[in-house]
């Protein structure tokens, strides 16, 4: 953990990371308007630049924009968190067997996600989303099914590295059965790779996310998506600014963090990497 | 814990003669009585394991289809046995001529081409459920390499425990913690190590967890893989000693596999010297060493290091490059470097005959001489003096065909 803060990066990302799960679990008690995340609206003050009362402005209905950004954060965040865990759940364990057992088990799998990874993720996630009814429960599962080949991928190349290790040999001439084996020594082995692709992936999940409430198939109104609030206010872009600008920073700040907070994982994991 | 020190200064150098030593004796602390019959003090140890007829190939894969274009042929038709309890099977090659392969072959870890291995007249190959587990727990290995046989992930106690929570449900808890901190005491670690994962600890330290782990089931047979050759030498004479110490306290059965000539020649009861995939030479150590009979064994013997220095000017020194294991050369498999060579060795290959009593040999030159029965053995003074002679010298009498050197 100190070695990970030591490069001010990284330590810069951990602080944005950290300072984006605060703000997004505090939401309800720092937003000025939470009822603005909620649906109510307020035309009387549409529209108007960051002042004190509106550090963000307010947006075309009146609504305040920071408010609607730190209930943004909310989101983006929980659904980050559901389909990076569901991602994971499903893809590590299936990724660990196939690449420990090989055989036809490993050629069926690495088939279906050769086919899924041949899509571009977000494509693929927006093909799916077109053909469910839009909203956010559906993006959040559109995006878990285009991920998780992902961490097949991954957790299996590492398995196949990993079982060929002595230590894998050795419990397999002690006779520990192959569940065990995965547990105790292939997942272990495995998973300092997986973390820091996971770090890694959350913000282009965020991204992900947004992209398809820009485009109408995510979050739909009046739901804070940050995404969706960018899509909503391009019409006043070159007149009221904040309208966009301040989501689609969040979005950008957000997904930057993750990046250097994996990096620095990397750094830090990777025993090459390590200043002994 | 009975007997609980190593031997101090058990010298590398001392006879191997106690090999047969503490057998059926009330020496063996109770939890290692436990593996059946101790059989060392029976007059005819029953053959343990017969390995018959055993050839392992690996396919080379080409192409998208992944069709076997080639065979590595590693193990290539070997047969043994190892017998009874308390001794030391030497099995000595160079590097990549398949040590590793039949061992790992043997211990059901890889499926065989050919063969049978019997485990006490059980065919391994035909085990399932119970037979297999109970094969897990007869044998055990010590792997070749002591850096990565243990999982960096894992506290030394897990380590040694993981044999134990696999095969024996009954010792868990205290009674688990208890046989751990024995098994570490016993290959002369202690309780302070059981919370230390293997990158704390030396390479010494990692073989005696390997150790502890390869004995914690009181196995019948002991698989050694070269298991000094990652270490320092002075490492190394420790962990021999540490090796034989165990063998002679709990009347252990060990294969030890090496490149190292004269470190089977310390450990072994029998020797067997294999080179591209076949075994070559099989005896007694006190047959095969101080007079080999192949013309491989006596160029290994000669080139190994030799404690005097005058006598390292008449070392034969092996010519040419080991064959590939994919195209192993027609006939005899050393007739590419073999000094005797005749015409017949690139045509027909030797099988292993019985040159004496318990002794084989694969060479059409020393077999069709085998019946003469008085080899060099004690007359010509020494071993590793032995002119490079081919395979006639072993006979004695000059040969015609003398093109050795
Ligand atoms: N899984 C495998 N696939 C293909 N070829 C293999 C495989 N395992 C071993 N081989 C080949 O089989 C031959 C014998 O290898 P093996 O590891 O048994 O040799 P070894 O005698 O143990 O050598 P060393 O002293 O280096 O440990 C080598 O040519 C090796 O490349
Ligand atoms: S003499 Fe012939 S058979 Fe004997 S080892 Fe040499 S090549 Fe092989
Ligand atoms: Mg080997």
């Amino acid at each position: 953990m100190r070695r990970l803060l030591r490069n001010p990066l990284t330590a810069m990302g951990v602080a944005v990371v950290a300072a984006l799960a605060a703000l997004a679990v505090l939401a309800p008690l720092v937003a000025p308007y939470p009822e603005h995340a909620a649906g109510a609206v307020d035309p009387v003050h549409k529209l108007l630049g960051p002042s004190p009362a509106h550090p963000f402005g307010t947006d075309e209905l009146g609504r305040d924009v920071l408010s609607r950004v730190l209930y943004g954060a909310r989101i983006s965040l929980a659904v980050g968190v559901v389909v990076q865990g569901l991602a994971l759940v499903i893809g590590v364990p299936l990724g660990l067997v196939a690449g420990y057992l090989g055989g036809a088990v490993d050629e069926a799998l690495m088939r279906v996600t050769d086919v899924m990874l041949a899509f571009p993720s977000l494509l693929l996630a927006m093909v799916i989303c077109a053909a469910l009814k839009p909203n956010l429960a559906n993006a959040t599962l559109a995006i878990t099914i285009a991920w998780w080949p992902w961490y097949t991928r991954l957790a299996r190349g590492q398995a196949v590295s990993v079982r060929q290790s002595g230590y894998v040999r050795a419990a397999e001439a002690l006779g520990v059965p192959a569940p065990v084996i995965i547990w105790r020594h292939v997942l272990r082995n495995s998973l300092a790779p997986i973390i820091v692709q996971s770090s890694l992936d959350f913000g282009a999940i965020v991204l992900t996310l947004s992209s398809l409430s820009f485009l109408g198939l995510g979050a739909q109104s009046p739901t804070p998506e940050w995404g969706l609030m960018v899509s909503l206010g391009r019409n006043f872009f070159l007149t009221d600014w904040w309208v966009v600008v301040f989501p689609g920073m969040a979005i950008f700040a957000t997904v930057l963090a993750f990046n250097l907070v994996g990096d620095g994982l990397r750094e830090a994991l990777d025993p090459r990497a390590r200043r002994v | 814990m009975h007997g609980g020190r190593t031997k101090e200064g058990t010298g590398l150098m001392q006879a191997g003669d106690a090999t047969f030593g503490a057998g059926g004796s009330g020496h063996r602390p109770a939890d290692f009585a436990g593996a059946g019959p101790a059989g060392a003090a029976a007059p005819l140890a029953p053959l343990f394991l017969s390995v018959r007829g055993v050839k392992k190939h690996f396919p080379v894969r080409a192409g998208i289809l992944g069709r076997a274009t080639a065979w590595v042929r590693a193990v290539d038709g070997v047969s043994f046995d190892i017998g009874g309890r308390g001794t030391t099977f030497g099995l000595v090659g160079e590097s990549g001529c398949g040590k590793t392969t039949l061992t790992r072959v043997v211990l059901r870890l890889l499926p065989p081409t050919a063969g049978r291995v019997l485990l006490e007249g059980r065919d391994i190959f035909g085990l399932a459920g119970e037979g297999l587990r109970r094969l897990r727990r007869d044998m055990q290995l010590v792997p070749q390499d002591p850096y990565g046989s243990l999982n960096p992930r894992l506290p030394v106690g897990d380590i040694v425990s993981e044999p134990l929570w696999t095969h024996a449900p009954e010792l868990r808890g205290k009674a688990l913690q208890r046989r751990v901190a024995e098994l570490l005491e016993v290959v002369g670690l202690s309780s302070a190590h059981l919370r230390r994962f293997p990158h704390e600890l030396s390479g010494g330290q990692r073989q005696r967890v390997a150790i502890a782990r390869a004995l914690a089931l009181n196995p019948r047979l002991v698989i050694l893989d070269e298991p000094t050759s990652a270490l320092d030498v002075s490492v190394q004479a420790q962990v021999i000693n540490l090796l034989r110490d165990l063998q002679s306290r709990f009347s252990l059965t060990y294969w030890f596999v090496s490149h190292n000539l004269p470190l089977v020649e310390y450990l072994s009861d029998t020797v067997a010297v294999m080179y591209l995939g076949r075994l070559v030479e099989v005896g007694a150590r006190g047959d095969v060493f101080p007079s080999p009979a192949h013309p491989y064994t006596r160029a290994l013997i000669s080139a190994s290091p030799s404690p005097d220095p005058t006598r390292r000017q008449e070392m034969a020194v092996l010519e040419g490059q080991v064959p590939s294991a994919t195209a192993p050369p027609p006939g005899c498999r050393f007739h590419t470097r073999c000094p005797g060579a005749e015409s017949r060795c690139r045509q027909e290959s030797p099988e292993l005959r019985e040159l004496e009593p318990g002794h084989w040999v694969a060479c059409h030159l020393v077999a069709a001489r085998g019946g003469g029965g008085p080899r060099a053995a004690a007359g010509s003074g020494g071993t590793r003096a032995d002119a490079p002679g081919g395979p006639q010298a072993v006979a004695g009498g000059g040969g015609a065909n003398q093109k050795g050197g």
